[in-house]
């Protein structure tokens, strides 16, 4: 029983890493998204409707979600990166709620063994047992979860080296100056969105078939405000930041039995300290280039 | 190399720049003073695309570049520094230096270890050399005393190796020692080879620099040749020093 409970957090980590993931490559390029909930929504129904309903493998579905939130965000962006600011967020914001929205009377269903199967507006969509029907463990699927997160973080940690991850770095600070060093900030900051688009997709997809049943409500804005918090918790100097974010908040706030209840109260405070003390989080840039520092001297004085 | 027709710029009805004309010759360095708000960095600004032009044609080598974006124009080979210095305070001096090079042909998005990156990564000590910074390119830009930022500056500036270098106040907010030092940066490492449009209020650094300076007031050129010709003038002497003699 503990063991199921264990594997059940542990596996909620994992997934919520994603959508923080997600909004922190945002924060990188200097914006605040409060849409990528929209994006965890459109890759969980659509990767649900492509194994429960089409037949497809978990494996097609997945990557049929995460582009078809690759493919959303696109959408999103091209008319919206323009926009600095706030009224970048109110864009992000409105449009998530209008996806919300759609799922509300979307209903696309087929009968599959004399029952009916899909979207059904705001009861939701059940029956995503893709994973239960080929007989995949929870534990399984945890590690499943945790090997994609794996190759997203080693993504992410390949971009912080790269000329594209500087860029983004760039853009977040200075986008006129960016612009002066010869770049196109609008294109950089479109591809952002989309690949922020797709990390929070994979997430939706494996929510989607771990819970085996979506439901609009799921997608409000606070799971959006909750992505935002990890990065801002965490830190945006490396991506290991929002997922500390994520560690803190349902790997300890949730777990410490004294403050349940409260932990919204504790969360909200947390966060409202931080951007006090450290406005960009504990692994800022600053924290993350000392880190490196002594990680070099140390490399150097071993060899 | 670069001529500018007619050129005007309004701010809410205040002409930062009025049909002002320059040309300036390949391999000329250009001194450009005036009063504040007499439209010094405008120049600049528009020369870049940052503000648009409201009449007038910028050429740059036969090419009219009046309506090209920001990243267009630093691509056809004219290169800044700011006023208000402007670096990514939150990158290492290295990287404020090697994030110019993203831009360059045939640089990827990833930076891998091929002979064309190791020898652009070479190009970026040897500019952090030149200008003196090499034992402090780990260090985070924004913990550098100001002399270093603008030194900083400089050095990405030059990363590209623009045909035209466009420096704003190179040496604001230096002592006199400093002031010289980057005065000789300017001369024998910023300036061999290329073109150069330098704004400054320091007469020392200018008639160290420069062969020509240009007079603006008003967004109008009041004054152009030689430094010594003219610093003479009295309508220079007027606007500019308030009537006294320069001491340069």
């Amino acid at each position: 029983m503990d063991d199921i409970y264990l594997v059940t957090v542990v596996s909620n980590i994992g997934m919520i890493s994603f959508i923080a993931l997600s909004a922190y490559l945002l924060l990188v390029v200097g914006e605040i998204s409060f849409g990528q909930q929209a994006f965890f929504a459109v890759s969980a129904y659509g990767s649900g409707i492509a194994t429960a309903m089409w037949g497809w493998p978990i494996w097609l579905g997945l990557l049929w979600g995460a582009l078809l939130a690759g493919a959303a965000a696109l959408v999103v962006a091209i008319p919206t990166v323009r926009l600095r600011g706030l009224y970048f967020s109110v864009a992000t914001l409105a449009f998530a709620e209008m996806v919300r929205l759609i799922f509300e009377i979307f209903t696309y269903q087929v009968e599959i063994d004399g029952e009916l199967v899909g979207p059904d507006g705001s009861d939701g969509f059940r029956d995503i047992r893709a994973i239960y029907d080929s007989n995949v463990s929870a534990f399984e699927y945890m590690l499943i979860i945790y090997g994609l997160l794996a190759v997203v973080l080693i993504g992410f940690l390949i971009l912080e080296r790269s000329r594209l991850g500087a860029i983004f770095r760039m853009i977040g600070e200075d986008p006129m100056l960016t612009e002066m060093q010869g770049l196109n900030v609008t294109v950089y900051k479109i591809l952002a969105v989309v690949m922020a688009g797709v990390v929070a997709g994979i997430g939706g997809a494996l929510y989607a078939h771990l819970a085996t049943y979506v439901e609009p409500k799921i997608f409000n804005v606070m799971l959006g405000v909750h992505a935002l918090a990890y990065g801002l918790i965490g830190g945006l100097g490396t991506a290991f930041g929002p997922l500390i974010g994520v560690a803190i908040d349902i790997g300890l706030l949730e777990s410490i039995r004294a403050i349940s209840g409260y932990r919204m109260i504790v969360f909200g405070g947390l966060v409202a300290l931080l951007l006090i003390v450290r406005p960009r989080g504990l692994l800022d840039e600053a924290a993350v280039h000392w880190l490196r520092g002594r990680w070099r001297e140390l490399r150097r004085a071993t060899h | 190399m670069l001529r500018i027709e007619g050129l005007s710029r309004s701010f809410g009805g205040v002409a930062a720049l009025e049909a002002l004309d320059l040309a300036v010759a390949d391999g000329e360095v250009v001194g450009l003073i005036g009063p504040n708000g007499s439209g010094k960095t405008t120049l600049f600004n528009v020369i870049t695309g940052v503000h648009a032009a409201d009449s007038g044609r910028i050429v740059l080598r036969d090419r009219d570049i009046t309506r090209s974006t920001p990243a267009g124009i630093v691509r056809l080979g004219i290169a800044r520094t700011f006023q208000n210095l402007r670096i990514y305070q939150r990158m290492s001096v290295r990287e404020n230096v090697w994030v110019a090079q993203h831009s360059l042909p045939g640089v990827g998005l990833l930076s891998g270890s091929s002979a064309a990156e190791r020898a652009r990564r070479a190009e970026v000590d040897r500019l952090l050399e030149a200008v003196g910074l090499a034992d402090r390119r780990e260090v985070l830009a924004g913990s550098l005393p100001l002399p270093d930022q603008r030194r900083l500056e400089l050095a990405r500036a030059l990363v590209r190796s623009p045909a035209l270098l466009l420096l704003d106040e190179p040496a604001g907010g230096m002592t006199p020692t400093e002031t010289a030092e980057m005065a000789a940066l300017i001369r024998d490492f910023a300036v061999p080879g290329r073109t150069c449009i330098v704004i400054e209020h320091k007469l020392d650094l200018i008639s160290e620099t420069c062969g020509r300076l240009c007079v603006l007031n008003f967004g109008r050129k009041i004054a152009d040749g030689a430094p010594g010709e003219v610093l003479q003038q009295a309508d220079v002497l007027e606007a500019y020093l308030g009537g006294d003699a320069p001491d340069a």
